[in-house]
């Protein structure tokens, strides 16, 4: 593999610029006229106050967008982001709760102004193509909650702020073969945990991802092939795997459907791809899923099941190393997402999920309160109340080095989200 | 008896086949009706600058505002974008037929909206459109109309719809003179008369005449949307990726 498909990809598209640049040099009439607001500056304000138990903490995020369409085949998107995170929503909380832990000086997120570049890119249209390059969000896949196709960037989860897909740097090609046929390859200069060890930007530590998406019917399908690259710091290097990837969504009747998988294609001591010794259950990490809209009572179901066969089924196989690494944080093979969405009284969205372990039986409530009070004013209240065993994933106390840890505790949540 | 039982027999075959004929003709005439309103609004491509204000009380002037900037080809593709408020700047809806597809910016994923979900509200705007009443395609595609009653200056055109739809039944008040669509009328199974989007203020706009006004009066709730045409301009050249429900958000 490595070089031998990277290449011919990056190829086939640069040979496709010079045939689409006279229509480049043709152009349209300039629609940007009517569309002024497609530039400028904008973003939101975001205040979120956790309270738990024993203690509380705060984020103040802020994000700034920008836009700007020079001409009618170039766009520019800019997103700054800076979090300012104090008490039990600073980084470091986690790790100051296990016992031994050092309790040295940190530094009050609060001091700190790290306004950082989460997405920083240019797209320009080539007749059937798009290039896109810079920092980008690369959101693959049609899952609700879990993307196994997304492989560029760390993920977060049910701590998450915000939806937006953080950016990696990178260069995204798009060829539209009709209206129901495209290509994508995308290359990234960074590993998914963003740490520059040796070895960084040689071309086998290039994470890439080819798909092909087909409209066929009521369905969008696609079909990838993902290299995955991440910095191990026990090995000190860099490990790549390759994935085999899927999604589709569409309708079945009146019920919205969805899955998408990666299906891990192990590679043996010569580096060849080779499935012996190996269950495809273990190596497969897929989500279903599918909303329904009960009309008469406005209501809204959403569920999703997820499979990752790296987890494990039994509670002492558990490693909390994982959960607290960027890599894993989930342990179990199998849960069930579900969502009871309901709007009333015209600004009021009151949403009620689980996310359920359906290894371990343990679950998390996740009750929400939206209220729209202005255009651009969004408050939340909400709660996050982990239920299940002693020793079960979200309702255990685990043992970290010797020292207990309580990764989930239950905390209320009050949020304000100014978009301005 | 017997001779009355088969006059009655007859009569009401002969009525049968009578009505059936009428009603094959109103229908005819119908569809007839309504393709000379749409060729006169026909156009290639259309892009238009619109306001929407939602009502949740139609009574009240408390509203939410949006600012949207919507393309079209011919009657199939429709893109509609949304420019404010800022909150989902960037939400972009692609109609193909009855093929929709949503993209969130945040996210930078598309979603297909299923069939049941076009009953529903745009996600994350609200209001008394939904996914199935801003979707592309003719009238007599999505119905079987017939001509249900004409005055003076009305027709109104009764249709029922051929494929799933969230509606049993829609009426469409046409100006008789000026070819133009004046009132949908929206019937529900279980909630009878649901909706009514009115179109007011006929102006011209680049040459055509248009309603640059909409209400959609929605009386199950007591609430209503207006949308006002600010701006249009037709047969203007669109790329077509806007168009491509694989790139259109690109």
């Amino acid at each position: 593999m490595k070089k031998c498909l990277l290449a011919p990809a990056l190829c086939f598209f640069l040979l496709m610029c010079p045939a689409a640049s006279p229509v480049l040099a043709q152009g349209t009439i300039d629609l940007t006229k009517l569309n002024m607001n497609e530039e400028g500056l904008y973003g939101y304000l975001l205040y979120n106050l956790n309270l738990t138990r024993k203690d509380l903490g705060s984020i103040l995020s802020f994000r700034l967008k920008g836009d700007w369409r020079p001409g009618p085949h170039l766009f520019f998107h800019m997103e700054l982001v800076n979090d300012y995170r104090t008490g039990n929503q600073r980084p470091a909380y986690l790790s100051t709760l296990l016992s031994g832990a050092t309790k040295g000086t940190y530094t009050n997120a609060s001091d700190q102004l790290n306004l950082k570049i989460d997405h920083l890119w240019g797209l320009v249209n080539l007749g059937r193509m798009d290039i896109q390059f810079g920092k980008i969000p690369l959101g693959w896949g049609t899952g609700y909650v879990f993307n196994p196709t997304a492989k560029t960037h760390p993920v977060s989860f049910l701590e998450d702020l915000s939806a937006e897909t953080p950016g990696t740097l990178g260069l995204l090609f798009s060829y539209a073969l009709n209206d129901r046929t495209a290509f994508q390859v995308y290359l990234a200069f960074e590993d998914k945990t963003r740490i520059l060890g040796p070895g960084a930007g040689e071309w086998n530590q290039i994470p890439f991802g080819l798909k092909v998406q087909k409209i066929w019917g009521a369905f969008d399908l696609s079909l990838s092939w993902i290299r995955e690259v991440f910095y191990r710091q026990e090995i000190q290097n860099y490990q790549r795997e390759y994935y085999l990837g899927g999604d589709f969504a569409g309708a079945v009747g009146d019920f919205g459907v969805y899955g998408e998988t990666a299906l891990h294609v192990p590679r043996n001591e010569e580096g060849k791809f080779d499935f012996s010794g190996h269950r495809t259950n273990d190596l497969l990490e897929y989500c279903v899923g599918g909303d329904y809209l009960f009309t008469d009572a406005e209501l809204t179901l959403r569920w999703e099941y997820y499979h990752q066969g790296r987890g494990v089924t039994k509670k002492a196989d558990y490693n909390p190393v994982k959960a607290l690494s960027a890599g894993q944080l989930l342990q179990a093979e199998d849960y069930l997402l579900v969502a009871l969405e309901k709007s009333f009284l015209d600004y009021y969205t009151l949403m009620f999920g689980s996310l359920i372990n359906a290894n371990d039986g343990s679950f998390v409530l996740l009750p929400e309160l939206n209220y729209n009070a202005a255009d651009n004013l969004e408050v939340v209240l909400g709660s996050l109340v982990p239920c299940g065993e002693k020793g079960s994933e979200f309702n255990g106390t685990w043992d970290v080095n010797g020292g207990e840890l309580e990764i989930l505790q239950p905390s209320v949540y009050v949020q304000a989200k100014l978009s301005f | 008896m017997k001779k009355k039982w088969l006059f009655l027999v007859g009569l009401a075959l002969g009525v049968g086949v009578l009505m059936g004929g009428l009603v094959l003709a109103t229908g005819e005439e119908a569809v007839a009706i309504l393709r000379r309103v749409e060729e006169k609004q026909a156009t290639d491509t259309s892009v238009t600058r619109m306001g929407m204000f939602i009502y949740p009380d139609a009574g009240a002037e408390d509203c939410r505002s949006y600012e949207v900037v919507g393309y079209a080809k011919g009657d199939q593709d429709e893109y509609i974008s949304f420019l404010e408020p800022r909150s989902i700047k960037g939400l972009t809806l692609l109609a193909k037929g009855d093929d929709q597809w949503i993209y969130f910016p945040s996210t930078g994923r598309v979603r297909k909206i299923a069939s049941k979900a076009k009953d529903q509200s745009i996600q994350g705007v609200g209001g008394d459109f939904s996914y199935e009443d801003i979707s592309a395609g003719k009238w007599e595609e999505k119905y079987d109309f017939i001509i249900a009653e004409a005055t003076d200056r009305y027709w109104v055109l009764a249709g029922t719809p051929k494929k799933e739809s969230a509606y049993a039944k829609v009426n469409l008040v046409i100006d008789k003179e000026k070819l133009i669509l004046v009132k949908v009328e929206y019937y529900k199974e279980n909630e009878g008369h649901f909706k009514d989007l009115i179109m007011e203020e006929i102006k011209t706009l680049d040459g055509r005449e248009i309603a640059t006004r909409m209400r959609m009066m929605n009386y199950a709730k007591n609430s209503k949307t207006v949308i006002v045409i600010y701006d249009a301009k037709y047969n203007v050249e669109i790329d077509d990726k806007y168009f491509n429900p694989t790139r259109f958000y690109r």
